[in-house]
């Protein structure tokens, strides 16, 4: 496959990674640990639309994704294709529209820039950008280490599903599967010889899935 | 909106390829080799793009101060395009139509008569009107390889892909979840994996 099928074959990854994001916003109550950053918060809020094939959900308001109308669109096996997302770190507050199928930010809120001599007022808000696609990358990083691991199906997919279709979700046991996925770039994963658990409560086998 | 200030809604590129050996000097020559140039009247051609100076658009000289910000390169994409109004273009072509009939003494134009009038009705017009212009900024990390545009249109990134090939020898490629997992050290297993992951359909109760 060349680049350009991979990167239109895997838009949907886009998709699932907001899923997990709106998923660990909801049961961690928008607080999220960034590897490199520390505790941030996140949330989804304003608008958000979901869409399967031609049929798409638009939802707008204060906390769109908390609505039964947002659960029941995942329900019918809709995505989201976009959503604002909120994300503060300290006293910083970046707040931004998401494009799920690009990772495009648009609309995006920084901070404010105090600078205000035009050089730079360019560098200000071109560090605050870099800083925000940081974190998002971090966050991505750590969604693609769960999603190529094994946890993945066994203890991550369960546990969004439960969520989806508004059952309990055992949020301990999910942080400790969470936690047994391997970072990014280790050498060892494999799908023959899975590495040992972190904890030893969480599911075995925290391999890549191939 | 734009780098500068405004709304910040941007596409981001990473930049692929090898940089070259002294790229400040170089990349100012070859950016003033595709600078933008203002479209004529004369000319067939509807649109023109390229680069002028990211603080003045009718700025298209480019030295290292215009285009350098540390370790940015800033630049401007310009599209100039000529767009004459539809209802304008009919009532003058209308007119230069029935003044040609009449000095031939003719009912009905041919096919190629009619090509050759919409030409010369479009130059005259041209000459009244100036082409409306478009500014993009770009703004290019030379750092880490990233690369952001501020516009979203897929069809304005080909032609900005086009041009910033032509101008750099160097490869665009957009960001996509696919890109974005290349880019944070995955190994060449995970990669592979990732090459293969399937849709996973949340909305099941059970696997």
């Amino acid at each position: 496959m060349n680049l350009a099928d991979l990167i239109e074959k895997r838009r949907h990854v886009g998709r699932e990674f907001l899923v997990w994001l709106w998923f660990e916003s909801e049961i961690f109550e928008g607080r999220f640990e960034v590897p490199g950053f520390g505790p941030c918060e996140l949330w989804l809020e304003g608008q958000m639309s979901l869409t399967l094939d031609k049929e798409q959900s638009r939802l707008k308001g204060a906390a769109p994704s908390a609505t039964a109308e947002a659960h029941e669109a995942l329900r019918q096996g809709k995505l989201p294709a976009q959503a604002r997302v909120r994300l503060t770190r300290g006293e910083l507050a970046f707040a931004f529209l998401f494009t799920a199928d690009t990772l495009a930010l648009s609309a995006v809120k920084i901070p404010d820039v105090v600078k205000d001599e035009s050089d730079e007022r360019f560098y200000e808000r071109m560090y605050l950008v870099e800083d925000l696609e940081r974190m998002l990358g971090a966050l991505y990083s750590r969604f693609v280490a769960l999603r190529l691991c094994t946890v993945w199906d066994s203890a991550v997919v369960p546990a969004i599903r439960a969520w989806v279709h508004d059952q309990t979700v055992d949020v301990a046991a999910y942080q400790r599967a969470r936690a047994s996925a391997l970072p990014i770039g280790y050498a060892g994963r494999s799908k023959t010889t899975p590495p040992p658990a972190l904890d030893a409560d969480a599911p075995r086998g925290a391999a890549l899935v191939a | 909106m734009g780098a500068f200030n405004g709304s910040i809604s941007f596409a981001k590129f990473y930049v692929r390829g090898e940089l070259p050996e002294g790229l400040r000097d170089g990349f100012i020559e070859r950016i003033n080799l595709r600078a933008f140039r203002p479209l004529a009247a004369e000319e067939d051609a509807e649109q023109r793009d390229g680069w002028c100076s990211i603080e003045n658009p009718l700025d298209c000289a480019l030295d290292h101060g215009k285009a350098f910000f540390n370790a940015y390169l800033n630049l401007g994409y310009r599209v100039d395009r000529w767009q004459i109004p539809g209802p304008l273009f009919k009532a003058h072509f209308a007119e230069a139509e029935r003044a040609h009939l009449a000095k031939n003494g003719r009912e009905k134009l041919g096919k190629r008569e009619k090509e050759e009038l919409k030409t010369t009705v479009s130059r005259a017009l041209r000459r009244q009107l100036i082409p409306v212009m478009k500014v993009i900024d770009l703004s290019w990390n030379l750092d880490t390889g990233v690369v952001r545009f501020w516009n979203q249109s897929a069809k304005v990134h080909e032609a900005l892909e086009e041009l910033f090939t032509d101008t750099f020898q160097l490869e665009l490629v957009p960001e996509s979840p696919y890109t974005a997992a290349a880019e944070i050290g995955l190994s060449a297993a995970e990669l592979r994996a990732f090459e293969a992951i399937k849709p996973t359909p949340f909305h099941l109760v059970h696997a």
